[in-house]
């Protein structure tokens, strides 16, 4: 499934004209696409904490839209309902997402494969019903809206920045904690547990931290785009968000750090363009899907990767 | 006395995999363990390892019983073992495999924010020279030929700084010189690094070159133990063997 | 005693669903994900068919036997065009295959059919009620609750009592083995798809006069067939008849007791299942480290 394990370091180079060229970006480019990028940024933070789980731990999570949409709702209910302050909903978001991750992954992470899709999609179906259906908390299908942003935050400019420094300091955060001993360890879990095992580790304990802490950052994301949209839904949950965010990662690449981020400006910008033209962008994007399985296993940047070292030899 | 087994039982179904098996290993010995296919050599290290639960008895390690703990904890008192289908990360090169047992061993894997490659890199070194896969570095476990993985697979367990180690059929699947080179490499090593060793074995003339005790399973049970000339000798083991000696 | 028989309804409608998606699981060992789409072209085709037959008596027995094989003949074909290839591989790949097809077909749907509910015309002969213990209960609920049973037995006899059937569930059991004796296990791969998609597409067909279509009923029923399946027990025909029973009378009494959260119970029941054994009410126990 992922094409390789050992990346090639994204040479430093590349990520400061990248962000170089996002800090100018919102200068010179029309509003509509300050919103669009702002909207790419969260779902790449939300695509690259899925491939924690999905690429580097090898577990086909089909219920990371669970964390999104808890992130949204906690944000959205602790600045309304509680009325409690920016500052503490913000960072009480994702801490919110990161235990219901602890919750669920402590049941999940102790299968595998597809028995491992199957109930961490029917967790995520579990919340998304109640937010669904607790018309008396969550307001149901209405959504909540009108979600309060404080003044320095108002204006799609202030907030595209607000944006993406969280994302560049999480985006960092996930590159070291990838590279950190413990990210090796979950990379030789993938590999061959029972290795890891009988080099005198507890597997599922490993599997266990590393899906809250794709959880806390899918909250993060989540909260982001509450506030972005200053509304959420309980769609933010429905299943077929968790596999719409799986896709963005097998097609930009699960073995490559930034195979996520790829699939995810990709897939979100095709979807906001084809949609101008059709209404039926499903269809289009069901047909991606299909070639994708079928001619681009490892995704873009897997494809990319390939044509790359075919060259150096 | 460093590992202790008594009266240790598995059973799956009717058949009697380990049965009634009372075994003593002393600190520094290298005992091998023989005997027929379905003899029960693997299920026996299974059960020491903690791979698999026993039914009833008890493993007692340094004084310690370890028979109700898991895999993890039994290595982490210090037991290494390898696989007879060699378990070795396919992807991972040699160096950062090494370096990864290291990391397991020296407890640094909940390390979240440290950099990985620089850790232990000395002693990876020094392992890798103990093996003699100082050449092939940055190689992939799963490229490697069927030697190199078993001296790969022979690293980690060293990386893991055991006093007994478990080596399960360490020649299978090799050519005689290959074979020659990886006993004295294994002999040198435990040597060096005074561990305690016991394998099993096929190969009879590795056995019967290499060990100073051999111990002889056949249905579970064990019906032999002792040096190798009374091995040898022993009427009931040529009985086991008889068609089946090299 | 009608939340009962109406949850028998609904039981039964989950298990026409959950069916063919069990038996796809069992034998191809693969998570179907566009099972529910079949389900929802089964409804809609049969939509048009008995619009084209005007809504008759005849009509609809007509519709039931060429509505649901032109669906399965449709994802037959798609099964051998694009899935053949993956039964081998990471069951990953064809999660995602199988959800693109999923949301292709809704699209599809909605591109032929429109975006309005729709209601295919209920057969004259159904036209009336049944009394059941004083309340009258229509009688298409009660054809249906005895077409979802007469379903189970043909299956069962197909699965247990033919050799055709024998060859599926060697090909369940030992893929290469079954190859290696010289049985066309492609064929036979397909086949079981082929009756699986069948069965959903019954289902549709069946619940069309019933009640309003639109093209996301194939996404809802798609996890519904998946919890019904899961609970079952990957593979089990009467697991998935239980199963669906449960979930039928659940979904029926929750109304009565918390009616906002009713779906949610059902998801309950999923987790709780899930995490005490995960392997289903029949399924093979499979290890847990």
């Amino acid at each position: 499934m992922a094409q390789e394990c050992k990346r090639r370091l994204t040479p430093s180079t590349y990520f400061f004209i990248a962000v170089a060229f996002f800090s100018v970006f919102p200068l010179w480019a029309p509003v509509m696409w300050n919103h669009l990028a702002a909207e790419i940024f969260i779902i790449a933070l939300f695509a690259v904490s899925l491939n924690m789980i999905l690429g580097r731990g090898g577990l086909p999570s089909f219920g990371h839209g669970c964390f999104y949409c808890i992130g949204a709702y906690t944000i959205a209910l602790l600045t309304m309902k509680l009325r409690l302050p920016f500052g503490i909903a913000v960072i009480a978001a994702p801490i919110m997402a990161a235990i219901f991750a602890a919750i669920i992954g402590y049941f999940s992470v102790r299968l595998t494969g597809i028995h491992f899709a199957i109930l961490t999609l029917g967790f995520s179906q579990l919340v998304w019903a109640v937010a669904h259906k607790w018309y008396g908390f969550t307001k149901g299908d209405d959504g909540i809206t009108g979600i309060p942003v404080p003044q320095a935050l108002q204006g799609i400019i202030p907030y595209y920045y607000f944006v993406f420094v969280i994302l560049i300091v999480s985006l960092i955060l996930i590159w070291m904690i990838q590279n950190s001993p413990f990210g090796n360890a979950i990379v030789a879990i993938r590999e061959n547990r029972e290795r890891v095992t009988f080099s005198g580790l507890k597997v599922w304990h490993h599997l266990w931290l590393n899906f809250i802490i794709a959880g806390f950052f899918a909250g993060a994301a989540g909260s982001l785009l509450a506030l972005l949209n200053r509304a959420v839904f309980p769609d933010f949950g429905y299943w077929t968000k968790s596999a719409g965010v799986v896709l963005m990662c097998i097609f930009g690449g699960v073995g490559v750090f930034i195979g996520p981020i790829v699939g995810a400006a990709i897939i979100t910008l095709l979807e906001h363009y084809i949609s101008i033209y059709t209404f039926y962008w499903q269809m289009v994007l069901g047909g991606l899907i299909i070639i994708l399985v079928i001619f681009l296993p490892g995704g873009i940047c897997g494809f990319v990767q390939d044509r790359l070292r075919a060259r150096r030899e | 006395m460093l590992l202790k087994v008594e009266d240790l039982n598995k059973a799956f179904g009717a058949l009697k995999a380990v049965h009634h098996v009372n075994f003593e290993v002393n600190e520094e010995e290298q005992v091998a363990i023989i005997g027929p296919n379905g003899a029960g050599k693997t299920t026996f290290f299974n059960l020491i390892s903690g791979y698999l639960p026993a039914d009833s008895g008890k493993v007692l390690f340094n004084g310690e019983d370890l028979t109700r703990l898991p895999s993890d904890r039994i290595i982490r008192k210090g037991i290494g073992r390898s696989f007879q289908i060699v378990n070795i990360y396919p992807e991972t090169t040699v160096f950062e495999s090494i370096q990864m047992t290291l990391i397991a061993a020296r407890r640094r894997s909940y390390d979240l924010f440290s950099t990985a490659k620089k850790l232990f890199r000395e002693e990876t070194e020094r392992i890798l020279q103990a093996v003699g896969l100082t050449e092939l570095t940055g190689v992939a476990g799963g490229s490697l030929s069927h030697g190199d993985k078993k001296r790969l697979e022979m690293g980690m367990v060293l990386a893991l700084k055991p006093k007994l180690i478990l080596l399960d059929e360490p020649t299978a699947g090799m050519a005689p010189e290959e074979t020659m080179a990886t006993m004295a490499l294994v002999k040198d090593l435990c040597e060096k690094e005074r561990l305690t060793m016991i394998f099993t074995e096929h190969n009879m003339s590795v056995v019967f070159d290499w060990a100073k005790r051999i111990a002889v399973m056949y249905q579970g049970r064990i019906i032999a133990d002792g040096k190798p000339e009374e091995i040898r000798e022993n009427p009931e083991v040529r009985r086991v063997y008889l068609g089946e000696r090299r | 005693m009608f939340q009962f028989m109406s949850g028998l309804t609904t039981a039964m409608i989950y298990f026409l669903i959950a069916a063919g998606l069990t038996l796809i699981l069992g034998v191809l060992k693969i998570m179907n994900f566009a099972q529910g789409g079949i389900y929802m072209l089964g409804a809609y085709t049969t939509y048009t068919f008995m619009k084209q037959f005007g809504g008759t008596n005849l009509g609809f027995w007509l519709t039931l036997i060429i509505a649901p094989t032109a669906v399965a003949a449709f994802f037959t074909l798609l099964e051998v065009l694009l899935m053949r290839r993956f039964y081998e591989k990471v069951a990953l790949y064809m999660l995602l295959l199988t959800y693109g097809i999923l949301i292709a077909t809704y699209d599809m749907a909605r591109m032929i059919w429109g975006w309005i509910i729709k209601t295919a015309p209920m057969p004259p002969m159904f036209y009336r009620s049944v009394e059941i213990l004083g309340r009258p209960f229509p009688l298409y609920n009660v054809f249906l609750i005895i077409m979802g049973f007469f379903m189970f037995f043909l299956i069962w006899f197909l699965i247990r009592r033919t050799t055709w059937g024998k060859m599926m569930r060697a090909a369940a059991d030992d893929r290469e083995m079954t190859a290696a004796l010289g049985l066309n296990v492609p064929f036979i791969f397909s086949s079981v798809f082929g009756l699986g998609a069948w069965i959903a597409a019954m289902g549709g067909a069946l619940v069309a006069p019933m009640a309003g279509m639109a093209a996301d009923m194939g996404i809802d029923a798609g996890i519904i067939a998946f919890i019904v399946v899961v609970i079952a027990g990957l593979g089990s025909l009467p697991g998935a008849l239980l199963a669906a029973f449960i979930c039928g009378q659940v979904q029926a009494f929750g109304i009565l007791i918390l009616p906002e959260l009713a779906i949610a119970f059902m998801y309950l029941v999923l987790v709780i299942v899930l995490i005490v054994r995960p392997w289903g009410l029949f399924g093979k126990p499979i290890l847990i480290k």
